[in-house]
């Protein structure tokens, strides 16, 4: 018996105006004000599909090593709910954005595969008070992506190393701002006991709305430990959509997946099939930076470096631009790794200098750290020469 | 006449008149393709300021803050929008029966009930209040009201026109039509709401401006020979005089078989299932403020409550075509049948340029005039239906109004973006 577990990946986009029209996305705005009759769903309004929330999706889709769909379409998924005002939300059901990729972790080298991804808007928020509560329509159409990976991930530990990662890639290829505390990363959990070849598939419960990493990891393992007792016990866990409580660190039902919803999902007449040339995906590939997934496994084979070392390097260009071209020269990476990750930071800390961009040149700190050797400077030399570059 | 189609219900409206009429004679404004052409707005297409019901006691108070597009492309025309009209709720092709308020008589014949879900519209042409209407046609709602009272009424090639604005039932299939008894001011009109391309609709494209005119163009016409020509009926005499006419300027006249029913069927699924849908979106909970004495779930059953039984029957039966045990069986089927139909229409059009039919089936007497007694709404539009559900433009041409029991009118379907044939056939059938 082992751990199944799948992840759903909600990314808000980064982008000026919503998914179906120009309000503006701004988080924090006073509630009500970035909304138009089409984000309301006003009788007689039609959505009109942003530009950019594709190219972003094409982008995502190019740096998960996704396989990108010529033709994708937008479908209606029917629920109610009092934050969603068409009574239906706009989402890729029947023909999604990409298909497939997938993400390596750097430590154990296991590759993380995705079922597929899609676009869709985002719903309002509800705001409840003592006595009453309010709709806030400022995220409705905000545009989000949503990720979906296959039942591959074995630990809360590895979720959250994979969770790292994706969001990483995401913020360095300029998709979203990856900021959780605004909710730009949201993560549902299915989580099941069973064998992996023989495909449990008997039962499997679902945590939505996880709004951090460690809230994923906790969630995760202790949902298998409640599994385990349960199945311990002779008793088969109930397929059911659960709570976590992050405060408590435990879960409890909310619905049984026997009631769930169908969404009854109805092509949307309103939109035009999506139609994506080979030149334009071509056009997102070239755009991307060098992801921080390849610059990791690049990273992870270099003797003497940790893998939370080779992770500040691989989201930090300018640090990595230092590390690299000290490297080149002198090949020692212990020293390099002292001096830029732990000395500079402690002298950038105390004197209100950035830790993660450092005002010297690359070519300057390769420079020192190979004079460093060649000359055999002492401790302090180095550190007072490190001082200058900072122009303390 | 009894009845509240038709009323210049509205202070916005009045307002409205007078505001574009002032600025007409300010500019001296002339040369616009409908200057000063007073016109009709169905009341589930928007105008800035005024009331949108639908003719639904869901929507009675709402009031749209924007304006369609077709009213502001009709307005920088020189058209004034004067009123809106009474509809079946939400435009729903019915009998008659699917009315929040009053039903709708024939001016001319108060004992009959006008037909189909335009029902006001083209009964205030055909009674000379305003010479234009523009109202939505689903499912035959244009040509079938506009066959009741003798007028022309004219659904336009999917896409051709705007729909932003327009609250759609099957926005698939759904169009804005044209109602009127003037083919030229059909004309400026069609052109006018055609020729641009509207950047808040994402499935608008227009028409281009130069087709072939009808006369120029080649091929057969098609007179649609299934059951109405075994009928001893009006209708069926109706259909031999067009023949005549085509005939008498020189086409040739051909019979060719169409599988109507299928493509009604096909019709009913895809559309309850766009329905079920799209009024999700209407409820009233964005238009008025919930009374303080009731909880959420009541005050939201009692919104729905106030929905009609005929639409209420729609979206039961689209939610149960959508389910996911039902999907393949019934919507992907009905999708099938569509692109048949589609596929039918090809072959058609291949060698003939126009198809003629009834506007209603023979097995509904038109000469009755009693609608309600039909059962069935979906047997009635089982000849209108087939072009929403291909896209193609179509119209309703009166013939004959001197009938007991009303006028009588035929179909004319034309390939897509060839609109205009379909007025120049109104012209050939007309000016006998």
């Amino acid at each position: 018996m082992q751990l199944i577990v799948g992840l759903e990946i909600h990314v808000e986009l980064k982008t000026n105006s919503k998914m179906f029209c120009s309000c503006g996305t701004r988080f924090g705005a006073p509630a009500g004000s970035q909304c138009c009759p089409i984000c309301m769903g006003l009788p007689g309004t039609l959505p009109l599909l942003n530009e950019e929330v594709v190219r972003l999706g094409v982008i995502a889709g190019a740096a998960l090593h996704s396989e990108i769909q010529p033709y994708s379409s937008f479908d209606r998924k029917q629920y109610f709910y009092p934050d969603m005002p068409k009574g239906y939300q706009i989402t890729q059901h029947f023909h999604p954005l990409c298909l497939g990729g997938w993400l390596t972790l750097p430590e154990s080298g296991k590759r993380i595969e995705l079922e597929e991804m899609h676009l869709e808007e985002d719903s309002g928020k509800l705001v409840h008070d003592t006595d009453s509560s309010y709709i806030n329509l400022n995220r409705c159409g905000i545009p989000l992506l949503e990720i979906v990976t296959k039942p591959v991930i074995e630990n809360g530990d590895q979720a959250y190393e994979f969770l790292s990662l994706l969001r990483d890639t995401l913020v360095c290829s300029g998709v979203t701002t990856g900021k959780m505390q605004e909710g730009a990363l949201r993560v549902d959990v299915n989580v099941s006991l069973g064998n992996v070849n023989s495909n449990s598939g008997m039962y499997r419960t679902e945590m939505k709305n996880l709004s951090s990493f460690r809230a994923v990891r906790m969630a995760i393992d202790h949902e298998g430990e409640r599994q385990k007792k349960l199945l311990d016990d002779g008793i088969k866990p109930l397929s059911e959509t659960r709570r976590w409580d992050e405060k408590g660190g435990f879960s409890e039902p909310l619905r049984e997946k026997g009631n769930a919803i169908d969404y009854r999902y109805l092509p949307e007449p309103d939109l035009l099939p999506l139609f994506i040339s080979e030149d334009f995906i071509h056009q997102c590939k070239k755009s991307l930076p060098i992801l921080p997934e390849e610059t990791l496994l690049r990273l992870i084979t270099i003797p003497n470096m940790k893998s939370n070392q080779a992770s500040i390097l691989a989201n930090n260009r300018q640090l990595l631009a230092c590390f690299d071209a000290a490297y080149a020269r002198t090949r020692d990476a212990k020293r390099i790794l002292n001096w830029l990750l732990g000395d500079y930071r402690a002298i950038a800390k105390k004197n209100n200098l950035s830790p993660e961009n450092p005002p010297f040149d690359p070519n300057d700190f390769a420079e020192l750290m190979n004079l460093s050797i060649e000359r055999d400077l002492n401790y302090q030399e180095i550190r007072n020469k490190m001082m200058l570059m900072c122009r303390l | 006449m009894k009845s509240d189609y038709g009323k210049i219900n509205n202070d916005v409206l009045k307002h409205t008149i007078i505001e574009v009429l002032k600025e007409q004679d300010a500019q001296a404004k002339s040369g616009g393709l409908l200057d000063g052409v007073p016109f009709a707005v169905q009341n589930n297409i928007c105008i800035a300021g005024a009331k949108l019901t639908c003719g639904s006691n869901t929507l009675s108070n709402y009031v749209s803050p924007y304006s369609a597009t077709v009213i502001e492309w009709l307005k920088s025309e020189g058209a004034v929008p004067v009123c809106t009209v009474n509809l079946e709720e939400f435009g729903l092709e019915g009998a008659g029966s699917c009315k929040a308020t009053e039903n709708v008589t024939k001016p001319d014949m108060m004992k009959y009930y006008s037909d189909a879900s335009v029902s006001g519209a083209a009964a205030l042409v055909a009674s000379d209040y305003v010479p234009l209407a523009i109202a939505s046609d689903a499912g035959g709602g244009t040509r079938m009201s506009s066959a009741c009272h003798g007028v022309i009424g004219m659904k336009p090639s999917y896409r051709a026109y705007s729909r932003f604005g327009l609250t759609s039932l099957s926005p698939s299939i759904e169009q804005i039509g044209l109602i009127s008894k003037d083919i030229p001011l059909l004309r400026a009109a069609h052109r006018c709401l055609s020729s641009k391309k509207d950047p808040m609709d994402a499935t608008h494209m227009g028409l281009e401006n130069h087709v072939l005119s009808f006369s120029d163009s080649e091929g057969k016409i098609a007179v649609f020979a299934g059951e109405s020509s075994s009928a001893t009926h009006p209708m069926s005499e109706a259909l031999q005089n067009a023949e005549c006419l085509f005939a008498n300027q020189g086409y040739l006249v051909q019979q060719v078989e169409f599988p109507f029913a299928e493509a009604a069927a096909a019709y009913y699924v895809l559309s309850c299932a766009e329905i079920s849908a799209s009024l999700a979106r209407i409820t009233p909970l964005f238009a008025a403020t919930a009374p303080n004495d009731i909880t959420w779930n009541d005050w939201y059953r009692s919104s729905r409550n106030q929905l009609g039984k005929e639409i209420k029957n729609r979206i039961t039966a689209g939610a149960f075509f959508l389910q996911k045990e039902n999907y393949n069986q019934y919507y992907l089927k009905a999708l099938a049948v569509k692109k048949k139909i589609c596929e039918y229409f090809r072959q058609i059009f291949e060698i003939h340029r126009l198809i003629i039919t009834p506007v209603f089936p023979s097995t509904c007497s038109v000469n009755t005039g009693n609608f309600r007694l039909i059962k069935e709404p979906l047997a009635v539009n089982e000849f209108t239906t087939c072009a929403n559900l291909a896209g193609l433009p179509a119209i309703a041409i009166p013939l004959a109004h001197n009938i007991p029991g009303g006028p009588i009118a035929i179909q004319c379907i034309a390939p897509i973006g060839k609109d205009e044939w379909l007025l120049d056939a109104a012209e050939i059938l007309m000016n006998k």
